[in-house]
């Protein structure tokens, strides 16, 4: 579709592949996509997890990554616990006031 | 009365939001580019040249399969046959990935948490990286497509296709790429979490 100068829709372009090559012409360029799926994402995220590993050792800072804060609970314990102590110091200062 | 320690725990937030936004902007950029020179590079050319033989108009195709068609290109054109457009396709990868990245990263830790919530939080980057580098995307097919002599360079290829097809030539294929692109980004994140965390718990593993 980024190769045409021509005008055509999504629509026109499914009919015509079908018409020309049938079902198996929607699947063309599958192989190109397999093969380099399992390498690429290997790269990614080992590049991903390696830089940000990197970055949280110079700034200190605990949240970085994505293994760490989708893979446990740690994280979102993190947050629950931060939310009660807002919460109990929201209490604590509305007691005082109403003293 | 102010609080005090709210306003500093606000800052604090903000900070944290910051740095980690930063964080996965600098990691997904490093990591788009490795990416870039030794998959997307390859992966791009060969899909190219095998759906320019493919719609070839000097004959019948040439190549039988994906991998007949590596040995063949190799063959005639040594390794470089597949492997051209790096500069453009490292442009490409990592603004891509350091914005999908940089996005996932400030998405606070409990909209990631479950798998079916890390895809809604990952089609959501994805999608936003479609809207905001589609361009870069036309202008790279293009120069690399059937008609890539046209152009003889990207400014050349930038002008010509606003000159004759205007600003939204552009966004030519967004629908498409947009779906593509959210599916598989969201499937990719919410597997990630997934294969880490069940990793973690057969693996004992040092990063942690």
């Amino acid at each position: 579709m980024q190769l045409s100068t021509k005008k055509e829709t999504v629509k026109s372009i499914v009919s015509r592949t079908l018409k020309e090559s049938g079902t198996i012409g929607l699947y063309r360029g599958l192989g190109s996509m397999v093969y380099f799926a399992a390498p690429k994402a290997a790269t990614r995220f080992t590049c991903f997890e390696t830089a940000s590993g990197a970055l949280k050792d110079e700034f200190g800072g605990d949240k970085f990554g994505l293994g760490k804060m989708q893979g446990e609970r740690a994280s979102l314990d993190e947050v629950e616990h931060s939310r009660d102590e807002v919460r109990e110091m929201r209490y604590r200062q509305k007691k005082n006031y109403s003293i | 009365m102010k609080c005090a320690k709210c306003a500093t725990d606000k800052k604090k937030t903000i900070l944290s939001n910051l740095a980690s936004l930063v964080a996965g902007f600098v990691a997904g950029l490093a990591a788009g580019t490795v990416e870039a020179i030794l998959i997307t590079t390859p992966q791009e050319t060969i899909k190219v040249r095998l759906i320019n033989d493919a719609f070839r108009e000097d004959g019948p195709p040439k190549y039988r399969s994906f991998f007949h068609g590596v040995k063949t290109i190799v063959k005639e054109h040594g390794l470089g046959g597949i492997y051209k457009g790096v500069t453009p396709c490292i442009l490409k990868v990592s603004s891509a990935q350091a914005f999908r990245f940089g996005i996932f990263s400030v998405i606070p830790a409990e909209y990631r948490s479950t798998p079916l919530k890390a895809a809604g939080s990952g089609a959501l980057a994805g999608g936003l990286s479609v809207v905001a580098f589609q361009f870069i995307d036309v202008i790279k097919s293009r120069m690399q497509g059937l008609e890539a002599a046209k152009y003889r360079n990207t400014a050349h290829c930038v002008s010509e296709i606003w000159k004759h097809e205007g600003f939204f030539a552009f966004y030519k294929g967004m629908g498409p790429r947009l779906t593509r692109v959210c599916a598989e980004v969201g499937i990719t994140m919410s597997l990630y979490g997934e294969v880490v965390k069940a990793l973690d718990s057969v693996w004992e593993t040092t990063t942690k």
